[in-house]
């Protein structure tokens, strides 16, 4: 008898997930490749240095985050979760958590970046819990509403594809 | 392309598609996609689903 029993994971679902990761490993290793380029090459793209460059390899990830994101949507998924990825019902308190610890975590990364590179305005004990509790706040709204969007529009999707997939 | 038989052997079986899914590990909608006909499964899962319907492979998933 196994100590551990592995749980079966639905292999429609890892077969689609590990197809969006599969694309944005893609856009990533292109992208990264035009990226090294460009700082061997030296220098910032043309056109671009009108306004504040934030970097290629930002870009690079959002856009490889985006695809995948939008990749796992069209297959009718809300998640890389087998629990979650098909889920009638928005799964409220296990997005909650998640959001919680998004907006912990970026709270976090302000108040610390700021204190270590010596933010003028970050002198208070106050002010730094007011900066904190701000972030918090609005990366978990901002990540719960992002979540409940993706999670409507995955429902319709795997709604629409289980009705073509009955017409046919 | 349909999969009517797994469809009848389920309903003669008086499984829902979530019942048959609890028994095989995947999701409702996988089961719902196998019959419409919009997923192709793995041997693995075929024989799974046969085992939880008690059918052979030739019964629910060779067409003639």
């Amino acid at each position: 008898m196994k100590l551990f029993q592995k749980k079966p994971k639905d292999e429609r679902i890892v077969s689609e997930v590990n197809k969006t990761y599969k694309a944005a490993w893609y856009v990533m290793s292109v992208g990264f490749i035009i990226d090294l380029y460009q700082k061997m090459a030296g220098g910032t793209p043309e056109g671009i240095s009108t306004f504040r460059y934030v970097g290629l390899e930002v870009l690079i990830f959002l856009a490889a985050a985006v695809l995948q994101i939008v990749l796992l949507v069209r297959g009718g998924l809300m998640d890389d979760n087998p629990i979650y990825a098909e889920t009638d019902r928005f799964p409220l308190r296990h997005y909650l958590g998640i959001s919680a610890a998004d907006g912990a975590g970026a709270g976090v990364l302000y108040c610390v970046c700021s204190l270590l590179f010596g933010a003028d305005y970050f002198k208070s004990a106050f002010v730094i819990a007011i900066c904190f509790a701000g972030i918090f706040v609005c990366v978990l709204i901002g990540c719960l509403i992002a979540f409940f969007v993706t999670w409507r529009a995955a429902k319709k999707r795997r709604a629409a594809q289980l009705a073509q997939a009955e017409e046919d | 392309m349909k999969n009517k038989k797994m469809k009848l052997a389920r309903i003669e079986k008086d499984l829902s598609q979530a019942q048959l899914a609890e028994a095989v590990g995947v999701t409702r909608q996988t089961i719902g996609m196998i019959e419409a006909g919009g997923y192709n499964p793995t041997l693995k899962l075929c024989i799974a689903i046969c085992r939880a319907l008690d059918k052979t492979l030739d019964d629910l998933f060779w067409e003639e």
